[in-house]
């Protein structure tokens, strides 16, 4: 065949199932030996509606040549039947009618008829529409194929992404050792993103963490955050400086990332010795900070500063505020902040300010994090797109 | 997003219009090119038409920035809306490409 405009070989189309449902015997033959001349293997014949939907429930053929008018069981039953049963639903379906019937045309169609071939029947038409569907049923299933091993991919990545995210065992251990309990969510907008958090315990039983997000998501942004794990991985006492240690990251991102990606980031270090968190701030949203029982002092902490991987003399702020064992952080990505609520808000600012109080009315709240995630998706908010990240560190 | 031109002597202003996101990418990239190809020595985007602009959004300026100090034009960003001059404050993006209000 020469005129294979999508470059599918021959002999991937040259074995599947053709079904010819004719009443005639001499024109199912006839078509038949067309197919056959044209190089088709797998040919069946069935002599009404009847005999064609049993051969096609036994054993679904890829594609039907159909006749219209036939004894016991006619073409457009047949057309029917097939489009109502899932197994069956998308087999292509070329009806025979005569040229000059419109209305016989608009209703084979209007039966679920994929194509329609002339009669009395054209060789060479017959032979086109045939592999053109043929064809066609291949690149649909290539596709397919193709999407259910990207999903595949993406499922496992998002598995790998997940695993590097500190565990619940992991922070269990942290509130054992320091006494800093650790609350936290990561819930990508697409099967991969761009959020990425974690925490260290040092020497001093402090402990170091980092909030980050990377600009953009999906697969690239997926990728940058394991290569911040990998710059973070074995930093040991580095976490003691956090300015100086986001000002390395800054310049090994500056190497690794191109122009337009960047990540927005927080990186703390909390001390239960000398009740202080200090941190060092590059444009991630400002977190919420203050103690339970004086909920009119809340403040959002400075953050302000160039996002990482753009400039090789970014400078870093370090910033040191007290934290003692009622105060608490609650730090987050921006979509917390940037998701259209169902009344057209945001919950930001002094907004969001007002839900920590009332959530707390207060109190050490230790579902303070759950509590606020939960409103924030009845408020509309899980119509993400974005992904969400959110880590409260107190100690209760 | 979409946007119009308005030549003002040597100063091209392209009027960026809508959501700036992830997904504009070609058409930010089209728009630039055509900023280019009228020859002006100075660019600027004015943005008090945009709602809202993603992390890749801003990305995006990065590049054009780049772009404009290896072409040899002024790039500079105008009258961005309070959310996101909030965002631009945050990420000090004025440190890197002169921001304006008329």
């Amino acid at each position: 065949m020469t005129h294979n405009a999508n470059d599918i070989p021959f002999e991937l189309i040259e074995n599947r199932k053709i079904l010819v449902v004719d009443d005639v015997k001499s024109l199912r033959d006839v078509m038949s030996l067309i197919l056959h001349k044209a190089g088709f293997k797998n040919i069946e014949q069935a002599e009404n509606g009847q005999e064609a939907m049993a051969k096609i429930t036994a054993a679904p053929p890829d594609l039907i040549i159909l006749d219209l008018i036939m004894p016991i069981m006619g073409g457009m039953e047949v057309c029917y039947q097939v489009r109502e049963t899932k197994k069956t639903e998308s087999i292509p379906i070329l009806v025979q009618t005569a040229m000059h019937d419109n209305e016989e045309r608009l209703k084979a169609f209007a039966a679920g008829a994929s194509d329609l071939v002339t009669k009395p029947v054209n060789a060479l038409e017959l032979v086109i529409r045939t592999t053109l569907h043929l064809e066609s049923l291949v690149l649909t299933e290539n596709r397919e194929k193709y999407r259910a091993r990207v999903a595949d991919e993406l499922a496992m990545a998002k598995d790998v992404q997940q695993n590097i995210l500190p565990s619940a065992k992991h922070l269990h251990q942290i509130r054992d050792q320091t006494g800093i309990n650790i609350s936290s969510m990561c819930q990508p907008s697409s099967e991969l993103g761009g959020d990425f958090w974690g925490v260290r315990t040092l020497s001093d039983e402090s402990i170091g963490f980092f909030i980050a997000d990377f600009s953009g998501h999906g697969v690239v942004s997926a990728l940058n955050t394991i290569r911040l794990h990998t710059l973070l991985f074995n930093v040991g006492e580095a976490w003691q400086e956090p300015d100086q240690l986001l000002s390395s990251i800054n310049q090994s991102l500056c190497d690794m990332l191109p122009t337009e990606q960047y990540a927005t980031m927080i990186l703390g270090l909390i001390s239960p010795k000398n009740n202080t968190l200090s941190y060092a701030g590059a444009a991630s949203p400002p977190p919420i900070y203050g103690l339970w029982e004086e909920p009119d002092k809340l403040q959002y902490l400075d953050t302000t500063g160039l996002p990482l991987g753009i400039s090789r003399t970014a400078a870093y702020d370090l910033q040191t505020v007290p934290f003692t064992k009622n105060h608490f952080l609650f730090s987050f990505s921006d979509a917390l902040i940037e998701t259209k609520l169902n009344n057209d808000t945001y919950l930001e600012g002094e907004e969001l300010i007002r839900l920590v109080k009332y959530l707390t009315g207060g109190r050490p709240t230790p579902k303070l994090l759950d509590q606020l995630i939960s409103t924030f998706f009845e408020r509309g908010g899980n119509k993400l797109r974005d992904d969400l990240t959110a880590v409260c560190f107190d100690y209760l | 997003m979409d946007y119009t031109f308005k030549s003002d002597g040597s100063l091209l202003k392209c009027y960026m219009a809508g959501e700036f996101t992830f997904t504009d990418h070609p058409i930010f990239r089209d728009m630039i090119d055509a900023a280019v190809k009228t020859g002006a020595r100075s660019i600027q985007l004015d943005l008090q038409n945009v709602e809202y602009i993603d992390s890749a959004g801003l990305g995006m300026f990065l590049v054009a920035n780049e772009r404009s100090s290896e072409e040899g034009w002024k790039f500079s960003i105008s009258n961005p809306r309070e959310k996101t001059q909030k965002m631009f404050t945050l990420a000090k993006l004025g440190t890197i490409v002169p921001i304006t209000n008329d």
